[in-house]
């Protein structure tokens, strides 16, 4: 067998795993989608919460999976958006679709701002700037000058718009959406560009990218999809205020899940989300009080034992191919 | 103005006591350059620790403060035995993340322990009478605890050999390294300094202020307000960030409400990291 023999005998078998992996993706999301008029609408609501975490996951890496800039404030924009689509909505009377659509438009204008000046911040500075952001955001919101916007603690009540058959839909298409878009920027030079900001700012900076400019647009990405799964999220929750809307736990959930998954890796968020939304559903109905605890200590053995998540471990082990778009 | 130095003097007696939390903050990240995000965790301990020896024991609660300086010297030392040391010096977000699990861990196992109820240390003392208004004698003596505190590990930083150890590690770790200095036993008695101090702020918070389990989350943001005013690493920088941030609390609340007052510590933080990153009295001094 000579060189070229192999060559496209190791091609054939390329292109024969891609064949596999599509016909498994294909069947997946006919699945995904046929399974409202499969299986209760109560596993139907927790496939609907693994598609919002799905999201969120992903959105956080975006941010600080590519970039390595630690954003301890994402509940922060998954809060303005919720915010802004429950009081378009609600308030306003516009349609559903659009107050979602600008729900996120809205979490990605705040994070253009507020990452304009917070981005010029580095490590441990950012890193410390963002939490106190989020620990400023509910007592902002129920400040007598936001009262007349966020209805101060009382919050909004949604009289259901929507179906749950439509905010499933919504969330499946929402959270393929964000895992496309990681995967377009992942797989591009602007994509590259925010690796290396990851690996050596400076560096980066003196063979002329603008890392500033960068940063702020991965930023500003992270929030819209942040923005638009949370106003999904805080519809089907049916209501939103300021201790929910900010919550902690709903900021260490993403960082939890792209830990366990990997972190900086295109699939890892999504691995670890879906992991994590039958573990958190398991602990809900045996130990809910435990759980957080149980979180916080799943954190701490991550980090001393798997610091790199699941597909990174596979990646070194050569299970996985050490591609970017894995 | 009688109202506006009612407001200064309880601001610093506020802020003695936060700055003690602040300098454990601040020592940590001078020499070990990892932000301990459980810290405010550490506080909440402290004052739990102070608040059941009082209530189960009948201990006196000052005593109690300083029983909760060992223990929650202990716990750090503990934690850092078992996982800190494995994440220092390394890539800055492990050790981000590990003590944010560590502080999510803490603060639902007391929040299951304890309940989510108010507590607080009832530990009468009277009053005096001060400008037509009334200052409670809890807050002179735990800012009289505070100043000696302070002044102890000073007066240690400065003097001892161990204290001399613990500034050159803060400087330049590999000359200290070189220099003969024993660094990972300077990092674990720095750690546990810093849970000490953290575990006597708590205890001095539980006797003049009701404590719940979720107080380390908001005791955590005002520390980072001071260590951001005094400059990160330094400690007199802290300890007057303390009575900075107690100052601006107080005239705040006095001035513009509770709800203004809240915000004050971490919008402090944003402005200062952005318009003067050293501090309003620190050194510059470049981190990672």
């Amino acid at each position: 067998m000579n060189k070229s023999d192999k060559l496209r005998l190791a091609e054939k078998f390329k292109t024969d795993k891609r064949l596999w992996l599509y016909a498994i993706a294909v069947i997946v999301v006919a699945l995904l989608i046929a399974l409202p008029r499969i299986v209760s609408p109560y596993l139907c609501s927790v496939v609907f919460l693994m598609f919002i975490y799905i999201a969120y996951a992903e959105a956080w890496n975006i941010m600080t999976g590519f970039t390595g800039y630690i954003n301890f404030g994402f509940s922060v924009f998954a809060g303005i958006g919720g915010y802004a689509s429950a009081i378009l909505i609600i308030d306003h009377g516009i349609w559903w679709p659009v107050g979602w659509l600008l729900g996120g438009v809205f979490a990605s204008i705040g994070a253009l701002i507020l990452g304009s000046f917070m981005l010029r911040l580095r490590g441990s500075y950012f890193a410390i700037g963002m939490l106190c952001l989020l620990l400023a955001a509910p007592v902002l919101a129920t400040t007598e000058y936001l009262i007349p916007l966020t209805h101060g603690g009382y919050g909004f009540q949604f009289v259901q718009p929507v179906s749950d058959l439509t905010m499933y839909y919504s969330a499946f298409f929402i959270s393929a959406a964000t895992v496309f878009v990681a995967y377009k920027i992942i797989t591009s030079s602007f994509g590259a560009k925010l690796l290396a900001i990851r690996e050596d700012e400076e560096g980066a900076g003196s063979i002329g990218i603008n890392t500033t400019k960068e940063k702020i647009s991965a930023f500003a990405i992270s929030g819209f999809f942040a923005g638009l799964a949370a106003s999904v999220f805080f519809a089907f929750q049916n209501y939103i205020d300021p201790s929910s809307a900010f919550s902690a736990w709903y900021n260490s959930l993403p960082i939890i899940m792209v830990l366990l998954g990997g972190i900086g890796t295109l699939w890892g968020p999504v691995v670890g989300a879906v992991i994590m939304t039958f573990v958190e559903e398991f602990f809900w109905s045996v130990l809910p009080e435990t759980y957080f605890m149980a979180c916080g200590a799943v954190i701490v053995l991550l980090v001393l034992l798997l610091p790199g998540g699941i597909i990174t471990w596979f990646k070194s082990r050569g299970i996985l191919p050490r591609t970017r778009a894995i | 103005m009688e109202l506006l130095i009612i407001a200064l003097v309880e601001g610093i007696l506020l802020g003695s006591v936060y700055g003690l939390g602040a300098m454990g903050l601040s020592l940590i990240f001078g020499i070990m350059r990892i932000i301990n995000l459980v810290h405010g965790e550490f506080l909440m301990l402290g004052a739990f620790t102070c608040f059941w020896l009082w209530f189960l024991l009948g201990m006196n609660p000052i005593g109690a403060t300083f029983v909760a300086m060992l223990v929650i010297a202990a716990l750090a030392a503990f934690l850092y035995k078992v996982a800190i040391f494995r994440v220092v010096g390394k890539f800055p977000l492990l050790s981000r993340v590990l003590t944010f699990g560590l502080a999510i861990f803490l603060w639902n196992f007391s929040e299951f322990a304890f309940g989510s109820t108010f507590r607080s240390v009832n530990y009468p003392t009277g009053s005096i009478g001060f400008l037509g208004s009334y200052l409670s004698v809890n807050k002179i003596i735990c800012f009289v605890v505070a100043l000696i505190i302070a002044g102890v590990l000073f007066a240690s930083l400065k003097w001892t050999r161990i204290g001399k150890a613990l500034r050159a590690a803060s400087q330049n770790p590999r000359v200290a390294l070189i220099s003969g200095i024993n660094i990972h036993r300077i990092r674990l008695l720095s750690y546990a300094m810093g849970g000490a101090l953290a575990g006597i702020a708590g205890g001095l918070i539980a006797i003049q202020w009701a404590i719940y389990p979720s107080i380390g989350q908001i005791l955590i943001l005002k520390c980072f307000a001071m260590v951001a005013l005094g400059g990160l690493g330094s400690l007199p920088g802290a300890l007057l960030g303390g009575v900075f941030l107690g100052i601006a609390e107080s005239v705040g609340t006095m001035y513009w409400g509770a709800t203004i007052a809240g915000v004050i510590a971490p919008l402090t933080v944003i402005a200062v990291f952005i318009f003067r990153p050293q501090g309003l009295w620190g050194v510059v001094e470049r981190v990672d």
